[in-house]
């Protein structure tokens, strides 16, 4: 199972964005989708999960409104904004291309170097 | 676009800082509450082991707080007030450092202040569209280094027609005329004008229209245009006064509407009261001729021309004007002239930038002294407080951190001592300016405080703070916790910093000495001034100037009014003898033609010799106390019919006639008619310029003012011995008024008060010597504080040395000395780099000095006899504390 510490810097930003991309979450919500997304193989620190929220917003990523919870409680609740869309779309082709390059590079046959 | 959502947010966030706190908690609050939910429903536990667990599981909440508040970009926010906090906490620990802080650093930015705002509002722009691209154009004459302020009229109609690089030029020129409204007569100050100079700058009327190209021909009815302020005051603002009719002089006239609040004339110096136009109110032969330098000139540059294409244009044009009117025009040429530098006239445009550097310079002295004294405090500060910050150090704080608490703790400083030396250089600006308004002399300076004064001080403030407390700052945060903490000698500081001390105190004494030899010099100058014989006895003379033509009198009743005021103020009994002139010695106005001697062709600019004609009554020699050399007086047979003649001075009748008796003689004139007027008496060069002060006499002639009618005089009375002109002044006053009371009376005041005050007169050297006076006192009592604080803090440095010395049998009076020798060696350096520096500022500031070059001896000595006196007299202060520490006490402190 990946821990948090194993998640490379920024991804974090990443998978907050996709998972909010989907529709307006709290931030509970949030880890349970990425635990969801991820078939529990991903568990997210929890501690660190508000201070990335607040960065994104702060960025303008992402925006925030209080609402309520499915149980009846005022949850605060992020959805996507048309930048965070932008930065999650260009984020997934970057992480794309990426990992295409370093699979290419790990699974290049020992002759072919 | 990150970057505007950043701060989007931030402003959000701190603007609204206890919302986001408390949403912060609630936030997380719900997390750990559905956790809490998720583990009891999953697990089946009891909600309070859940909680528990969920709390585990999250960590510390304010940790991630305060990550949160970092991630919201309010770290540093939080960093900085709570050095705020703190740093205000310790401020009011120590009043007593605080005030002498924030007020030493005052005294050094209130004179910055001052000079800056004066300064802005002399080079701020006009209030008109574009000011960037105003130029002021001045005639300049081969073989003469003058700068004339004015442009002959059809001289300037060609250039305007021809210089391609301007978009615009227009002519004005100020006058005073008495207007009638109401019945009440005001005299005021009015601006003549073309009839494009409101459209070329730009401007819109607050009421009504403004002077227009119709008004300006000799045809067109007189219209009055009123300025701003003039309108506010005397009408109360009432837009009904457009198209009342007024007199102007006597003459009818209507107002035809009110100039832009704001503007006030393209002078600095003068508010305009209204404005008129130039053909209504110049002579139009005077306007037709080129040989009178009869207008002032403002240009406006094509918004793609540069000042050496307009200057390039115009000496082109120059050229051809030269060898078209060869008579009038050879080897005259026009200068253009930035309007800023040329705000105060474009004879100034030159020294300007030098007068506004070197007072710069002044006042920058006494903020580094200043500067100095507040980073002893500090420094002081630093050594006291390493133990503090040691403690700080041991509980994790990191250098940047001490840094910053100490530069922090230097900012509050300085930005209070920025805001209350501000606020009193900046109230002291307003009293100066409406200070140099004496009577009879209306200087008029808008001190605004706009941004450009405010960024000054802004910049003056960071820059001042960040090298007053970057030093202190850097050496408070080097410690080792160990070291900072064990109480001890470690302490004391090393050598080094003795010598930057010691480096500093040396600056500081050079920079006041500086500062007093500059103000010796103009002390001397203007006791030299005072002291100069100026050929008329200044101090008897009571001065009053009248103009019945303001309220419509002709020549025949002024005659009348006159002979009757003359009258009426010789049978006073405090009155020994009454003249009258149409301008006083010293003052604003007068009258300088060209003349040449009979047999010679008519004078023009280029054949003629320039000469100061003055229009006087009979008694005027005796009344001002000019002895006669040869021939006679004016007299009252010399009157209209009769045949014209002149009293001439020495120097006149040498240049015209050398070597020969110049009674009987006869000259030519340029201005006025073209009559031959005779010489009957010849009168010693007396001064009556300030240009004369420095150098030879003007050429100088006196003609009849009866034969010359002059309707606005000066009347020159001359008062017994045993009264003063100032207290006879109502009483002379009260008689002209008696002739009519309609007839306006005004600048009644000594002659000597016009000399020695008056801005054509000393008072422009006076004032320089009060600025570096006041300047030169504040920058001697700091340094002085410097001074005794440096030693005394060596003293304190070396009680236990001293007390070591004392005890193996060293006399008190050993220890005196030296103390003493230590303030002598500092002394001694910073008087001879002050000397040799005021040497060099002495020579670039020759101009303004009279009668004093700058190696004066008197100077040099009593600067030096004065810094000698008052620092032995500080430095012996500490001395004598350290000659009486006791060895025993000394050595036990340790």
């Amino acid at each position: 199972m990946a821990k948090q510490a194993d998640l490379l810097q920024g991804t974090l930003d990443m998978l907050i964005l996709k998972a909010v991309s989907i529709g307006p979450l709290h931030g509970y919500g949030v880890l349970l989708r990425i635990q969801q997304i991820s078939k529990e193989r991903l568990e997210i620190q929890q501690g660190s999960l508000y201070p990335a929220l607040y960065r994104l917003e702060h960025q303008g990523l992402i925006d925030s409104e209080w609402g309520e919870s499915d149980n009846k409680r005022k949850a605060k609740y992020y959805r996507l904004t048309a930048a965070g869309r932008r930065q999650l779309r260009e984020e997934t082709r970057k992480w794309n291309k990426m990992t295409d390059i370093i699979a290419g590079i790990l699974n290049a046959p020992p002759e072919g170097v | 676009m990150k970057a505007w959502a950043k701060l989007r947010s931030l402003s959000r966030s701190l603007t609204r800082r206890s919302d986001v706190e408390q949403e912060m908690a609630e936030e997380l609050r719900f997390h750990l509450e559905a956790r809490a939910e998720h583990i009891a429903t999953r697990h089946g536990v009891s909600h309070d082991d859940a909680m528990r667990q969920a709390q585990l599981e999250f960590g510390s909440l304010e940790a991630h707080k305060e990550e949160g508040r970092e991630a919201l970009g309010l770290g540093w926010v939080d960093a900085v007030s709570g050095d705020v906090r703190y740093s205000v906490r310790q401020l009011r620990r120590y009043p007593f450092f605080t005030l002498s802080a924030v007020l030493t650093l005052a005294l050094g930015i209130g004179p910055n202040a001052t000079m800056a705002s004066l300064i802005n509002s002399v080079l701020s722009p006009l209030p008109v569209a574009n000011p960037g691209e105003l130029t002021v154009l001045a005639t300049t004459q081969r073989g003469n280094s003058r700068i004339f302020q004015r442009l002959a009229y059809p001289d300037y109609r060609d250039y305007r027609t021809a210089a391609g690089a301007f978009a615009d030029l227009a002519a004005w020129d100020l006058n005073q005329v008495g207007l009638t409204a109401e019945g009440q007569t005001d005299r005021l100050t009015v601006g003549i004008v073309s009839g494009n100079y409101f459209s070329m700058l730009g401007l819109n009327p607050a009421a009504g229209r403004l002077i227009s190209p119709g008004d300006d021909t000799t045809a067109s009815p007189l219209a009055v245009v009123l300025g701003h302020a003039y309108w506010v005051r005397r009408f109360g603002a009432d837009t009904s006064v457009v198209g009342r009719e007024v007199r102007v002089d006597r003459q009818l006239a209507t107002i035809v509407g009110v100039a832009p609040g704001g503007f006030e004339g393209t002078f600095k110096l003068a508010r305009m009261d209204a404005y008129l136009a130039l053909a209504s109110m110049v002579e139009p032969s005077r306007l037709a001729n080129r040989d009178a330098l009869s207008v002032r000139v403002l240009g406006r540059l094509r918004p793609d021309a540069s000042l050496r294409e307009a200057q390039a244009a115009v000496d082109t044009i120059a050229g051809r004007l030269e060898q078209q009117y060869a008579s009038t025009n050879n080897g005259r040429r026009v200068r253009v002239f930035s309007q800023r530098l040329a705000a105060t006239g474009p004879q100034n445009a030159d020294q300007f930038p030098i007068l506004i550097l070197f007072l710069m310079l002044l006042v920058s002295g006494v903020l580094l002294i200043a500067g100095k004294n507040v980073l002893g405090l500090l420094l002081a500060r630093a050594l006291h407080r390493q133990r503090e910050m040691a403690v700080r150090a041991a509980l994790g704080a990191s250098r940047w951190q001490l840094v910053r608490v100490c530069l922090v703790e230097a900012l509050l400083i300085g930005i209070v001592g920025t805001v209350v030396g501000g606020l009193a250089g900046l109230t002291l600006a307003r009293r100066l300016a409406t200070m140099a308004s004496t009577p009879g002399f209306p200087i008029y300076l808008n001190v605004a405080v706009d941004w450009r004064v405010f960024a000054y001080l802004t910049i003056v403030m960071l820059v001042s703070t960040l090298v007053i407390g970057l030093i202190p700052a850097l050496r408070a945060s080097r410690v080792e916790p160990r070291g900072g903490l064990a109480e001890g000698r470690t302490l004391t500081p090393g050598r080094n910093r003795h010598r930057t001390l010691g480096a500093l105190t040396v600056a500081q004494i050079a920079s006041s000495v500086v500062l007093l030899a500059v103000c010796g010099l103009f002390m001397r100058s203007v006791a030299g001034l005072e002291s100069a014989d100026l050929g008329f006895e200044d101090d008897r003379i009571l001065l009053a100037s009248t103009d019945p033509s303001a309220v419509g009198y002709d020549e025949a009743k002024m005659r009348g009014l006159y002979r009757s005021a003359d009258a009426a103020l010789e049978a006073l009994p405090d009155v020994e003898r009454v003249a009258q002139s149409a301008f006083a010695p010293f003052s604003s106005s007068n009258s300088t033609p060209y003349v040449a001697a009979d047999g010679n062709p008519s004078p023009t600019s280029l054949t003629g010799i320039l000469a100061d004609r003055h229009f006087v009554s009979s008694d005027y020699f005796q009344t001002i106390g000019t002895p006669l050399l040869r021939g006679r007086s004016i007299a009252d047979t010399d009157r209209e019919g009769s045949p014209p003649v002149a009293v001439v001075n020495q120097t006149m009748a040498a240049r015209l006639w050398p070597g020969e008796n110049a009674i009987g003689k006869r000259f030519r004139e340029t201005a006025g008619t073209e009559a031959l007027v005779e010489v009957v008496g010849i009168v010693p060069d007396a001064r009556y310029r300030r240009d004369e002060m420095n150098g030879a006499a003007m050429p100088r002639y006196f003609l009849s003012i009866d034969q010359f009618f002059q309707g606005a005089r000066v009347f020159h009375v001359r008062v017994a011995g045993r009264v003063t002109p100032q207290t006879t002044a109502a009483e002379i006053q009260s008689a002209l008024r008696q002739q009519d009371d309609s007839v306006p009376v005004y600048d009644v005041f000594p002659l000597a008060y016009q000399v020695s005050f008056g801005p054509n007169g000393f008072g422009g050297t006076r004032s320089l010597a009060l600025v570096t006076a006041v300047l030169g006192a504040t920058a001697l009592a700091l340094a002085l504080v410097g001074l005794y604080g440096m030693l005394s803090f060596a003293v304190g440095q070396r009680t236990n040395e001293i007390g070591i010395r004392m005890a193996l049998g060293a006399h008190p009076g050993h220890v005196v000395s030296m103390v003493l020798r230590r303030t002598w060696g500092l002394t001694l350096s910073g008087l001879v780099l002050g000397l040799g520096l005021s040497l060099a500022l002495g020579q670039a500031i020759r101009g303004l000095l009279f009668g004093v070059g700058p190696y004066d001896a008197a100077t040099i000595g009593g600067v030096t006899f004065l810094i000698g006196l008052v620092s032995t007299v500080v430095g012996y202060l500490p001395a004598r504390r350290a000659s009486r520490i006791d060895p025993v006490v000394a050595l036990r402190h340790e």
